[in-house]
């Protein structure tokens, strides 16, 4: 069954939504009239396999190029470098003595086989490699968040378009480099681990393509065309090859799977048709691998039952997630800011100081009405705040304290800085004011899944098992009976 | 047994697997040159079967309990149901009086497990008071919609006569039930102007679908890679039935569902989830 992934009809034209569904002037129902707002990380499920990118977008499986065991490290990783990393932006170098050390603390509260395996494996080979490298840089921003509705990706001689956003795990504009760090990765490589360079790829596709209208004030003049990109990796860095045709045809391969699985226009079957991996040689690498194989336990005895009732909510599930979630991304880069302070989306402000993980912000008391409202609402203070620009800047949880006069106080944890003025704060991505929160659809959709898969083999167990007995009442022809009957 | 032997079975079981997954036809799936103690080993497992191609794994025959016990074994045993079904399926399509019974037996399949989702505005509308009197409304109005479809759509008066060659098959046949509430439904599905729009095409190619979802779903097939088997078999001989392309099949479901969710729209709302009922099996 399985085919090459080229045999695909490219590219596809990509719907974006119409202005009166922007608006939210058309009822929230059925299969929406667009097409989904990728992130990066489903372009490249979607470039790895398709079978990774319908696990992803009807199964709530996330990026399937870290293994489930590897998120806790990945993060924590992750998180002392910039940690580090900013600290010696304002002149506070870690010695390789002290390092250890600092590292201890700033994961005090992490668990102690985490930490251990975060710092042997990973981050002392990074440090080994990298500590004397690091110098007084205030111009190196973690976590950026991109995004563009037209993405211009080539085929021949046309530039067609789609939509795509992500975060940027490091931007340096004193040495014009972006940086895409990764666990993965030996010390023997000569090449960066699989879709990693892909990933920065795409990053840099975003951010090149913005209009610089778009950009926030401050970076209007950086030619972000000019960046080199790297692939990090504990032990090597990799410099990515940025006119690449094999990316770019890559990247139409992917959306055009996207696409197809979530409008229907290919199901299950054609995706299996053309997985990338089979049953005797599967990746082990592959994030999604316990989703694709492994035994179907004998109990439950109605699994296939299960899976007919089950798979009917899948992609209604996804609808909902591109309803409440993929039509806001579009609505905050295809509107006006008017048409978002109409929508009771946007309260648009000024930031005053940063300091000690509390914002000020300079904002017009009407046009902070739809925060309170939130508050008073439904006791909602988390808030989506967002410096910069919705094409480029910082997406911050910030929690609402107080409003004195023009002034609105946020906690927004542990930032240190942002280059940017313009504050624009939203309701967060949980609030259920604006719209059901999307990413319960999403957990459904992994907890649905992970039940189809669940059960045992041992028939002791199974006839003992009270989810089993009811799964098979439920779904099987067991029949229920109260206890004493 | 012997350890080894086992052993030996699933490679050869392992290497059906594959080759199956690779894209080979179930016919030339598995075989292997003959050696000695491969062949000795299938034929103490009673699982031997020769061929031009050389020897394999036989699809007959029972597997032994511990080579059921093992994943590939497990999968092999649920692949070979699916072969089963592809094969039943191919019989029946072949046989032109099952054909039209099998297309409006999966049709009605597709209806009822679609449990209709409706707008509520719409069923209070039409005087229901609540869902849990929709649902049992809606089981009851499988019958009536399907042969209000048969009638209008397949052109055919009498759905009974073209049902009965179900009678000796395992597939659902429709059952008429409380036609009061068959009416309700049809008023709030506005069913009448949804017909006008349905084509024959997509509904033989729904009805046909479903019905090999049925055989599927009560075969308990298990793994995906099984499913795939019998699906790619059953869109095989609808391409070569409707004479369009699966993609083109696909879209000309698509196209047309949309088509009945724009016309039945009442005051700007569409009045259901048209593509949660008529839609194709994932």
């Amino acid at each position: 069954m399985v085919m090459p992934m080229e045999e695909r009809a490219i590219p596809v034209s990509w719907r974006r939504p119409e202005r009166e569904v922007l608006l939210e002037n058309r009822y929230k129902y059925s299969r929406p009239p667009f097409d989904p707002f990728p992130t990066v990380t489903n372009v490249v499920n979607a470039s790895k396999c398709p079978v990774a990118i319908l696990h992803d977008i009807l199964h709530g499986i996330d990026d399937i190029t870290i293994l489930p065991g590897e998120y806790g490290v990945y993060d924590l990783y992750q998180r002392f470098i910039a940690h580090l990393k900013l600290h010696v932006a304002v002149g506070d170098i870690p010695s390789p003595l002290d390092i250890r050390y600092r590292f201890e603390m700033f994961a005090r509260a992490e668990e102690q086989r985490l930490k251990e395996n975060c710092w042997r494996y990973y981050l002392q080979p990074w440090c080994n490699r990298k500590l004397g490298e690091i110098e007084v840089n205030k111009d190196i921003f973690f976590e950026v968040s991109v995004a563009n509705a037209y993405v211009p990706f080539r085929l021949g001689n046309k530039n067609p378009t789609y939509p795509l956003r992500g975060r940027i795990d490091e931007i340096d504009l004193k040495n014009k480099r972006m940086i895409e760090r990764t666990i993965k990765g030996r010390r023997t490589d000569e090449e960066p681990p699989p879709l990693k360079d892909f990933q920065v790829w795409l990053y840099w596709k975003i951010l090149s393509s913005i209009d610089k209208k778009y950009l926030p004030e401050a970076w209007k003049d950086i030619n972000f065309k000019d960046f080199e990109l790297i692939v990090e990796t504990p032990y090597n860095d990799f410099i990515v090859e940025k006119d690449n045709p094999e990316f770019e045809r890559k990247a139409h391969i992917a959306y055009a799977w996207i696409k197809d699985l979530a409008d229907g226009g290919k199901s299950e079957f054609e995706a299996y048709q053309h997985r990338a991996c089979t049953y005797a040689s599967s990746d082990s690498e592959c994030g999604a691998r316990w989703a694709c194989f492994g035994r179907r336990y004998k109990y439950p005895t109605c699994r296939s039952e299960i899976h007919r009732e089950f798979r009917k909510f899948y992609p209604p599930l996804f609808w909902q997630q591109m309803w409440d979630y993929h039509l806001f991304r579009y609505q905050l880069l295809m509107l006006e800011k008017r048409d978002l302070e109409e929508l009771g989306y946007l309260s648009e402000g000024k930031v005053i100081t940063l300091e000690e993980g509390k914002i000020e912000i300079e904002m017009d008391p009407r046009i902070a009405t739809p925060i309170l409202e939130r508050q008073v609402s439904s006791g909602e203070i988390e808030n989506l705040l967002v410096i910069g620009s919705f094409f480029l800047g910082f997406e911050i949880d910030a929690r609402f304290e107080r409003i004195e006069g023009r002034r609105l106080l946020m906690n927004v944890g542990r930032k240190k800085f942002l280059p940017f003025e313009r504050a624009m704060v939203l309701p967060s991505e949980s609030s259920i004011l604006k719209t059901s929160p999307w990413f319960l659809s999403r957990i459904s959709q992994k907890e649905l899944f992970k039940l189809e898969r669940w059960g045992f083999e041992k028939d002791e167990k199974a006839e003992t098992h009270s989810v089993i007995q009811l799964l098979e009442s439920v779904f099987g022809r067991k029949n229920i009976r109260r206890e004493g009957h | 047994m012997k350890k080894e032997e086992v052993e030996i079975v699933k490679q050869m079981i392992q290497q059906f697997i594959d080759d199956v997954e690779r894209g080979k036809a179930v016919e030339e799936a598995g075989w292997k040159e003959k050696e000695r103690d491969v062949e000795h080993a299938l034929k103490r497992f009673g699982l031997y079967e020769e061929g031009l191609q050389g020897i394999r794994v036989s699809l007959h025959g029972s597997l032994p309990e511990n080579l059921l016990k093992t994943e590939e074994g497990d999968m092999f045993s649920d692949m070979r149901q699916a072969i089963q079904i592809s094969e039943d399926i191919l019989r029946i399509a072949e046989n032109s009086s099952l054909q039209t019974a099998m297309e409006i037996s999966g049709f009605a399949y597709m209806l009822k497990a679609s449990e209709f989702p409706v707008l509520s505005h719409r069923l209070f509308n039409e005087g229901f008071t609540d869902i849990g009197e929709w649902h049992t409304a809606v089981s009851n109005a499988v019958y009536l919609l399907t042969s209000l479809t048969v009638k209008k759509v397949w052109g055919i008066e009498d759905m009974k006569e073209v049902l009965k060659p179900l009678d000796h098959t395992s597939l659902p046949i429709p059952e008429k039930k409380n036609k009061e509430d068959a009416e309700r439904v049809k008023r709030v599905l506005k069913w009448n102007k949804v017909l006008e729009i349905l084509e024959l095409d997509v509904c033989k190619a729904l009805g046909f679908l479903w019905c090999v979802d049925f055989l599927i779903s009560s075969g308990k097939i298990r793994y995906p890679e099984s499913r795939i088997l019998i699906q790619e078999k059953a869109w095989k001989l609808l391409e070569k039935k409707i004479r369009k392309s699966i993609q083109e099949i696909r879209k000309m479901v698509i196209k047309n569902v949309d088509k009945v969710e724009e016309k039945t729209l009442e005051q700007g709302f569409a009045i259901a989830s048209w593509h949660e009922i008529l839609r194709l099996p994932w």
